[in-house]
């Protein structure tokens, strides 16, 4: 069984790892792009009393496990899922940062999405709902040009077609993707954390 | 922040309402309302960043406008610590 992790933010990794394990895979190679990755599915192995070995080429690394399972196990601690690698969602449910004057929570959030996109621990995805669906629908080149850097970067941009069409603005959406309840919720059961802005 | 290395000025002001109301000025020149840098702390913690070349013109708004407690920074990032160098006011 082969599975590719690669772009998989810490600890998915080891979770689609487990679920094979679990349905009884007995020799099973993932290929991951990070440190974190193996350390964990090297620790997965071990807690299961099966072999692991790890070859790297080019950033990437192939993790082999195989061996007889101990049978299905709790997952094991996971060495530090933080910065760097994503591992958290961002959910946005209003169009200003926090209570108070509007004008300034509108650019206190603008200033927060300019300094997610410049920075380097990035989230996994940016989750929008609400009155929040206004910022990628809106005309402002600021916020739209810093949810396109995050995009650029790798980071999931997802906002609730319910809300768009609620305040009728489905179609100026000019930044990220159309989702809906599911996708939104998963991603946040799948963060190791979520930061509501 | 993120790697490579950028130049861009930097614009802090005194007080948060006199920040957005440059902003509303210099919008067109292609401003990014951004925290002021913590190596700036004598300031609010709004700024506006600016291409380098159009510091003279948002100078000369912010003048023309009347507005006062501004201060206009020349950064330099080539690394995590940006280096920041007033040009305006000269003290």
């Amino acid at each position: 069984m082969f599975l590719d992790a690669t772009g998989k933010a810490c600890p998915i990794p080891v979770v689609m790892a487990k679920r094979e394990l679990d349905g009884g895979c007995e020799d099973l190679v993932i290929a991951v792009d990070n440190d974190t990755a193996v350390q964990n599915l090297t620790r997965l192995a071990s807690g299961r009393q099966m072999q692991a070995e790890t070859q790297e080429q080019d950033g990437v690394f192939r993790v082999r496990i195989h061996g007889a399972s101990s049978g299905p196990a709790l997952m094991p601690p996971l060495a530090s899922c933080g910065s760097g690698q994503g591992g958290y969602a961002v959910f946005i449910s209003k169009d200003h940062l926090g209570e108070g004057a509007q004008e300034l929570g509108y650019n206190l959030l603008r200033m927060a999405l300019f300094t997610l996109a410049q920075g380097e621990a990035l989230p996994e995805s940016v989750l929008f709902m609400n009155s929040g669906v206004r910022l990628p629908a809106g005309e402002d080149e600021q916020v739209l040009d810093s949810l396109r850097a995050l995009s650029d970067k790798g980071v999931d941009i997802l906002v609730c077609g319910t809300c768009l069409n609620y305040y009728g603005i489905t179609e100026q959406l000019k930044a990220g993707a159309v989702s809906n309840m599911y996708d939104i919720l998963e991603r946040m059961q799948r963060a190791g954390k979520v930061i509501t802005l | 922040m993120s790697g490579g290395t950028q130049e861009y000025g930097l614009l802090t002001f005194s007080s948060t309402h006199t920040a957005l109301r440059a902003e509303v000025l210099l919008r067109d020149l292609n401003v990014r309302m951004m925290p002021t840098l913590r190596e700036i702390s004598a300031s609010c913690g709004i700024s506006l960043r600016l291409p380098p070349q159009a510091g003279e013109e948002a100078q000369a708004r912010l003048t023309g406008a009347g507005l006062t407690g501004w201060r206009l920074y020349h950064v330099l990032s080539e690394g995590k610590k940006p280096v920041c160098t007033l040009i305006s006011p000269k003290e």
